[in-house]
């Protein structure tokens, strides 16, 4: 069965956006290492999961990228790649390569694990929606891009876990940027 | 000038602890792992800071470790034992421990003169709302976090009480077998 990775930038103080979504609080430098971490875990997936509430920016902002950009590649793969936008709200998608999940969130998520693909499935938010696919046990490989910063307040993707949660440490790389991945997997 | 240094147990969540009573049941126990960490801090150190909230235990649990040499713990609480102890209150007036000050006056004012005096650097492991404190007044100079791998849902939080958000410089990162992760990071907003 396919596994489902979550991305996501988290400050030390475990929140992964500020209250008002301000972007301030990340590291923007990455250093080429991390670039290729990133490049690898994109290339190994040919699914991203989306919550609703952050499609549409998700979707104008790599489509607002330009090709002189550094993240044209990058853009290119998010445009390209076929999203699946988890909604209660919505009865069609307005968006390119993307469908609807309306369903229960594990019998959706598990019937796309189930499709028949050498590729994995990736989600980078929002929140709300991260919280879900936690609380439900659907995540498969975590890995948390720890800012070098706290902020306070803000959302978290924790929140909604009924006892604690414990992880298995996979493995954890330091970037010259300040960046720590930690990559953990649901413990046996 | 002498440095603050903070070493504190984490959760994923951000939280260090999972309220007012709290047991550190969530938190890795792996002391052969980091033993060599935390009794290099407290050999670079000879000043404990500590929350009155805090210290009312934590001081003659430490004090009755050191009356028993077979406790895997005995090194740590000999160091602690020895350790100048101060105690940041809002209503004690008086020491009743050794080696122990008490001290009710404006917590900044005091920090600064601790750092300028001369010896080694000055450590603090709790409690949870005085170590917020120091952190919303930057009081601290190098963090050193025990990142455990679990998350706790909720609970407080040493980073509560800033306003806006705080940089911080990444030192290191020592991953270690039992899935903890140490996060070292330098104050960069003094």
């Amino acid at each position: 069965m396919r596994k489902l990775k979550l991305q996501v930038q988290i400050s030390v103080d475990g929140f992964v956006g500020r209250t008002n979504g301000e972007l301030d609080w990340m590291t923007w430098n990455w250093d080429d290492e991390l670039k290729n971490y990133v490049t690898e875990l994109t290339d190994s997936v040919d699914t991203i999961l989306l919550g609703r509430k952050m499609t549409k920016g998700f979707v104008s902002y790599w489509s607002s990228v330009k090709p002189d950009s550094d993240e044209y590649e990058f853009a290119k793969k998010m445009l390209e790649k076929p999203k699946v936008v988890f909604t209660k709200t919505l009865d069609k998608s307005a968006w390119a390569n993307t469908t609807l999940a309306k369903g229960d969130i594990a019998e959706e998520v598990n019937k796309i694990r189930r499709q028949n693909s050498k590729k994995d499935i990736i989600v980078y938010g929002g929140a709300g929606f991260v919280s879900s696919l936690i609380k439900n046990n659907l995540i498969d490989e975590y890995h948390l891009f720890i800012n070098p910063s706290a902020i306070g307040k803000g959302m978290t993707i924790f929140g909604d876990i009924n006892s604690k949660l414990n992880l298995e440490l996979v493995r954890s790389k330091q970037f010259d940027c300040g960046i720590v991945v930690n990559h953990y997997k649901p413990k046996e | 000038m002498k440095k603050v240094i903070l070493q504190v147990q984490m959760s994923l969540d951000g939280f260090v602890s999972t309220g007012p009573n709290d047991e550190q049941h969530w938190v890795t126990w792996a002391w052969e792992e980091i033993r060599q960490h935390v009794i290099g801090l407290l050999d670079s150190t000879d000043t404990i800071l500590i929350g009155r909230k805090l210290a009312v235990d934590y001081i003659p649990y430490w004090e009755d470790v050191n009356t028993k040499p077979d406790d895997p713990m005995y090194e740590v609480a000999q160091r602690i034992v020895r350790a100048k102890k101060i105690v940041f209150t809002k209503t004690l007036d008086k020491s009743i421990r050794n080696n122990t000050e008490v001290f009710n006056g404006v917590l900044t004012n005091k920090i600064n003169e601790l750092k300028n005096q001369d010896g080694k650097d000055l450590i603090v492991y709790g409690g949870t709302s005085f170590v917020a404190e120091l952190v919303k007044e930057g009081l601290i100079d190098d963090y050193h976090i025990f990142l455990n791998p679990v998350a706790i849902g909720k609970g407080e939080s040493i980073f509560s009480s800033i306003d806006g958000f705080t940089n911080l410089k990444l030192k290191e990162s020592i991953p270690y077998p039992s899935g903890i992760v140490l996060l070292r990071y330098e104050n960069i907003n003094k």
